[in-house]
């Protein structure tokens, strides 16, 4: 009988120790309301400039993903509007897999609000539009590794405007690469 | 025969508990998360730099909570988006133009229920009917004011202390510090910029 509760303990610490090290390895936060594609076709109305930039800093990534520009009513838009808001960017999910309310999106909304961002660098808005692409690429909010990420509410958006070696990992892992 | 009964015993808890284990992680695989704004705030590094961007600073006891609404707060588009709202009456006015006992309307982002942001969410943000709070918000015109964000910008008062949930609040996270020495740092923060001015 000890022996058989010796063994259950043990398979319940390997467990353990086997799901607490996936977790303390990953620093990324996985965000299961990204995109299903890695490649996102995105209408760009207005990105404060700053589309190439964000583009850019994706794309030399070592990912899959790939922003490409589109029209038509299935792809993702990115707006920039003057809103009474106190945020700076935002990311909707739009059209989600499962009955409309859960799993990735098929599509999604970024919206810039330019009552914050106008007087701020490129750099800044680079930093908003890159966070806010992490969220389609299936990143949240706040690791909280210590370690830096584009997606830390905390981060200095004059100088953190690229995705990090965390958020790679956290896309890579998304995406099964 | 006691041998084999022990043998069979032990495989079946092993597989229980490993199939127990798997079950919890695939319901937090499949589970999914509601549908949520995930909106990027401004954070602010000190007390000083949060006071300076604050257009107004009380501290209320809210009244009424929870009123969700659809604003209109874009001046280039007819998009309306949800918030929710809920009437402060003003109890202190630390800094800006406000009048004790006068109730503002105070307004969050997304829908609380439905379709909430999701820092709010994450730090059960939305304000609660009764509570009183320390605000640090932002004024428009027309349109209800906000919390400067969810993580800096309300942080709610128990007992004469401070107290917040969010680990970037620069007031009442590790340190539940006294109603009067929050008020006194704002207040030499604000005493000082007016000087420089
Ligand atoms: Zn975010």
């Amino acid at each position: 009988m000890h022996r058989m509760i010796k063994t259950i303990c043990i398979i319940v610490v390997v467990c353990l120790l086997f799901a607490t090290s996936g977790a303390s390895a990953a620093q990324y936060i996985y965000y299961d309301s990204g995109l299903r594609s890695p490649i996102v076709v995105v209408n760009v109305i207005d990105a404060m400039g700053v589309f190439g930039i964000a583009q850019t800093k994706w794309h030399n990534t070592n990912t899959c993903v790939q922003i490409v520009q589109g029209t038509g009513n299935d792809v993702s838009t990115i707006v920039a509007e003057n809103l009474a808001s106190s945020w700076y960017g935002c990311y909707t999910p739009l059209s989600r897999e499962h009955l409309f309310f859960w799993g990735r999106a098929y599509k999604c909304k970024i919206t810039l609000n330019t009552q914050l961002l106008a007087n701020k660098s490129a750099t800044f808005r680079a930093s908003v539009l890159v966070h806010e692409f992490g969220h389609a690429f299936c990143l949240d909010d706040n690791p909280s590794s210590g370690n830096l990420s584009i997606m830390n509410y905390d981060r200095d958006r004059n100088y953190l405007s690229w995705p990090t070696t965390d958020d790679i990992a956290g896309v890579n892992y998304a995406y099964g690469e | 025969m006691k041998k084999f009964f022990m043998t069979i015993l032990r495989s079946v808890a092993s597989v229980g508990t490993v199939f127990l284990m798997l079950s919890l992680a695939a319901c937090g695989q499949f589970a999914g998360e509601q549908s949520m704004y995930h909106a990027d705030y401004p954070y602010f590094s000190s007390i000083d730099e949060l006071t300076a961007e604050a257009d107004l600073i009380i501290i209320g006891e809210t009244v009424s909570a929870n009123n969700v609404e659809k604003l209109k707060t874009s001046s280039d588009s007819d998009d309306a988006l949800p918030y929710t709202m809920c009437e402060v009456r003003i109890s202190q006015v630390i800094k800006g133009t406000a009048e004790v006992g006068e109730i503002i309307t105070v307004k969050q982002f997304g829908d609380f229920k439905k379709m909430p942001d999701s820092a709010l969410k994450e730090l059960d943000g939305y304000i609660k009917k009764d509570s009183t709070n320390l605000m640090f918000l932002r004024v428009f015109d027309g349109v209800p004011s906000e919390p400067l964000s969810p993580y800096q910008g309300v942080v709610s008062i128990e007992n004469g202390k401070l107290v917040s949930k969010s680990k970037y609040s620069l007031f009442g996270f590790e340190n539940n510090e006294s109603v009067e020495d929050a008020v006194d740092s704002i207040g030499a923060v604000i005493e000082i910029r007016s000087k420089g001015d």
